[in-house]
């Protein structure tokens, strides 16, 4: 082992002392050291086992597939896509500091390690957390495969599910390192959040169109066929190995497979040549070079709402962190590419245009998938909130003279007025060219809009937390955007379905805006009560 | 030893260090001060590595800092301003990471953790989680792991900086041994009576530029200065200090 890892010029000793602390690190940050140190392990422990009983459910349903769907291409297919996209949602939003934060450089910087050895760590680090992922995930439909076509069947479905995931993770890392190498870091700084957002169109694009393309022809009857198309999607590069151990050995089969195992190839020899020379040196610039700042024009209004007290103190904040800090801002922008990405799909689904609300039936279809995407804004927003990688700066929450109840309630004010109503306002501009009524589009929005609002509050009302004030932790951000997509796909489905009738008079739509209201100022008035009690016992955690 | 030839670093249009030369013999302490902004940090991060210098030399032992890194930094213990550490890992952990970074076995490691513990007072609080110590005691396993490896260099910035008066004493004693032992000690701190009373020597530099050097006592004799702190002032350019405060107070009432 040591041999192999010192013809990779890798010091096997520093590596894996790196590598175990890192796993500790990461260990008890994303579940039991906070919890421990403020007597809630109970709860992390449930939000551990709540994140394995999620990934196991995912695979659940993807084995039915394995046993529903004839074709074992087709079920391999869907699921290497759905471990594809598992794989890069999780290292876009919770492994993308592992590979370009400079925090290890600050501990690691002038200790007698190697660019290569530290490198090596670091894409350790991310292999091991995407690869329990992965197998959480994957466990259930490997077995079915196994069950449904055997030894063989079984066995190159684990090297498709495995092969695909450590894939992804690589060209993920190699992204990221050759962005470092190539924009430089000082760059790299200001434009991260925009690449992330363009590699967010990659991932949820390939997530949410192929797959559900290739589902609803297989699915509606349509007879399956490899198209040159669907051969050129990587997870079918994977897939093939499945045809493969079926005996099916033509070119069709043999080729994408070969591609498979040439990609994979291709990324080692990428990361452990040129990308990992200099990545340690690369990645120190970002924190030990300080680069002169131009004078921001001077603009920092953070608006005429919120002009005292609390609520200037948390828009100047929050303001500021969407400006500077990348992970927030990710966050926060992470939901135009699934905005944009459901847009097209409702689209294409229904003719070209979203529908019409007010209609029952295949017309309103096309709003759905935007709906979809405008109920899942407000938990994000809530979750980017909440925690951050600067959370020690919150000391100042408690040292100072504040009314923490109005400094959470303000928190959630300030989500609305600065990303709520901008994002409703975005969404009902860009719907407009392509809806059949304007002013049935603007109804719904309103009402959509209101129910995030109500959202927003519920989420609040559960876990009222001060802004930035709890350590970002790893797996934690992934983990709960699966979740929240699962519920609020069910609340989407069911939505198109009872809208129309709502929709049906003028009376039904003030009653339903009234209640709407009505219940909003009841989970006002109850968070109220509960952030008086909870926000009393919130500690500092620096 | 410690060497730098016209060491210039530039960010920007802000120059931050200007052609220093610097030269540290082994056995001697030398304090390295500035006003803030002078370019020690940048002196010391590019002596550590962490940052290329645009123009000029920096060795430590004779090896080049930026084309022999590895064995510099093989030689080389250093105390950060801030100390960075992995929280949740116990002293312990973090102790036994920076000995297998530094290729120290098993049995030694162990057995200089258990030194270095006792020496700090931390042996009761070795299982513990980084996360749960003071400013101090985290600052004492900083100091503990740039000695893990018996460093022929250190390179210190504000090492007693929240450590309580029993282990400032018990450091200071250490460094002056060390130095005696033929170790090359280089101070970064703005607290001048410890540096007076503990550095062999001092360099002083503002604006990225060498300032001056000597003893505490050449210097304030060449400044006709009562005390290093007034010779400071005179030569890194403050206003006289009575008035600012005068003008500040004043200004009190106004706003």
């Amino acid at each position: 082992m040591k041999a192999l890892f010192a013809v990779l010029d890798v010091d096997f000793d520093q590596w894996w002392a790196l590598t175990r602390a890192a796993l500790k690190v990461d260990l008890r940050a994303s579940s039991f050291m906070r919890a421990s140190q403020f007597g809630a392990q109970a709860r992390a422990a449930r939000s551990l086992a709540f994140q394995i009983i999620f990934y196991l459910l995912m695979g659940g349903g993807m084995a039915s597939l394995v046993f529903v769907l004839h074709d074992t291409f087709l079920a391999a297919l869907i699921v290497v896509g759905y471990v594809m996209f598992m794989v890069g949602t999780a290292a876009l939003l919770d492994h993308n500091a592992a590979i370009v934060s400079p925090d290890d450089y600050n501990i690691l910087g002038y200790r007698p390690v190697t660019s290569r050895t530290y490198f090596a760590a670091r894409l350790t680090n991310v292999l091991v957390y995407t690869l329990a992922v992965t197998t959480l995930f994957g466990v259930l439909p490997i077995c079915a495969m196994f069950l449904h076509g055997g030894v063989v069947s079984g066995l190159a479905m684990i090297a498709a599910i495995y092969g695909a995931s450590t894939t992804v993770a690589l060209a993920m890392v190699a992204v990221y390192a050759s962005l470092l190498r190539w924009i430089g870091p000082s760059r790299l700084k200001h434009i991260l959040s925009y690449v992330q957002l363009a590699l967010s169109f990659v991932v949820y694009g390939g997530y949410f169109i192929i797959p559900r393309v290739i589902a609803r022809k297989a699915l509606a009857g349509v007879a399956f066929t490899k198209t040159l198309w669907i051969l050129c999607l990587p997870p079918a590069w994977f897939a093939s190995y499945i045809d493969i151990a079926g005996g099916r050995t033509s070119l069709a089969e043999l080729v994408p497979a070969g591609v498979s195992v040439a990609a994979l190839l291709l990324l080692m020899v990428l990361l452990g040549g040129r990308l990992s020379l200099d990545y340690a040196e690369r990645l120190g610039a970002i924190t030990t070079t300080a680069r002169p700042v131009a004078p921001s024009r001077a603009r920092s209004r953070p608006g005429r709402l919120f002009t005292a007290g609390e609520a200037r103190a948390v828009a100047l904040l929050i303001r500021g962190q969407f400006k500077n800090d990348n992970r927030f801002r990710m966050g926060i922008l992470a939901i135009m590419p699934l905005t944009l990405i459901y847009l097209f799909m409702g689209i294409s689904n229904n003719n070209g245009t979203v529908g019409d609300a007010f209609v029952l039936g295949q017309s309103s279809e096309g709003l759905r998938m935007v709906t979809l995407a405008m109920l899942m804004f407000p938990t994000m927003l809530k979750l980017q909130v909440g925690r951050s990688d600067n959370f020690r700066a919150s000391w100042i929450f408690f040292a100072c003279p504040i009314d923490r109840t109005r400094l959470v309630r303000a928190t959630r004010n300030v989500l609305v007025v600065f990303f709520l109503l901008p994002y409703v306002a975005l969404v009902a501009v860009i719907l407009s060219f392509y809806t059949v009524s304007v002013p049935h589009l603007l109804v719904h929005l309103v009402v959509v809009g209101l129910i995030s609002n109500l959202i927003l509050q519920i989420v609040t009302f559960l876990d009222p937390e001060l802004p930035f004030s709890k350590p970002a932790q790893k797996g934690r951000a992934a983990g709960r955007v699966f979740s929240v997509m699962f519920v609020v796909g069910v609340g989407a489905v069911v939505m198109p379905l009872l809208a129309p009738l709502v929709y049906r008079t003028t009376v039904g739509i003030a009653i339903l805006v009234a209640a709407l209201a009505g219940v909003s100022v009841l989970v006002e008035r109850l968070t109220r009560l509960r952030v008086e009690a909870q926000a009393a016992r919130l500690e500092f955690e620096g | 030893m410690i060497q730098t030839e016209r060491l210039s670093k530039a960010y920007g249009a802000k120059i931050a260090l200007s052609e220093l030369d610097l030269r540290v013999e082994p056995g001697e302490i030398l304090g390295f001060l500035g006003p803030n902004g002078a370019g020690k940090s940048t002196t010391v991060k590019i002596l550590t590595g962490l940052i290329r210098p645009d123009s000029g030399r920096a060795s430590i032992c004779g090896f080049d800092v930026h084309t022999q890194p590895l064995e510099v930094k093989k030689r080389l213990g250093f105390v950060p301003e801030t100390p960075a550490l992995y929280d949740s890992l116990t002293a312990n952990e973090y102790l036994e990471l920076v000995s297998c970074l530094h290729h120290i076995d098993t049995k030694t490691g162990q057995a200089r953790r258990s030194e270095l513990l006792d020496l700090f007072g931390l042996i009761a609080n070795a299982d513990q989680r980084l996360s749960e110590f003071s400013k101090g005691m985290k600052q004492k396993i900083v100091i503990a792991s740039a000695l893990i490896h018996r460093p022929e260099v250190l390179i210190l910035d504000e090492p007693l900086d929240g450590l309580d008066a029993n282990t400032a004493m018990v450091v200071k004693e250490l460094l002056k041994r060390l130095a005696a032992q033929g170790k090359t000690i280089m101070f970064s701190s703005h607290i001048l009576d410890v540096v007076e009373r503990m550095c062999t020597r001092i360099v002083i530099i503002n604006d990225g530029r060498f300032v001056t050097s000597g003893t505490s006592t050449e210097i304030r004799a060449r400044e006709h200065a009562a005390t290093l702190e007034e010779a400071f002032s005179k030569l890194t350019g403050v206003r006289d200090v009575g008035e600012v405060t005068s003008e500040f107070l004043a200004s009190l009432d106004r706003v």
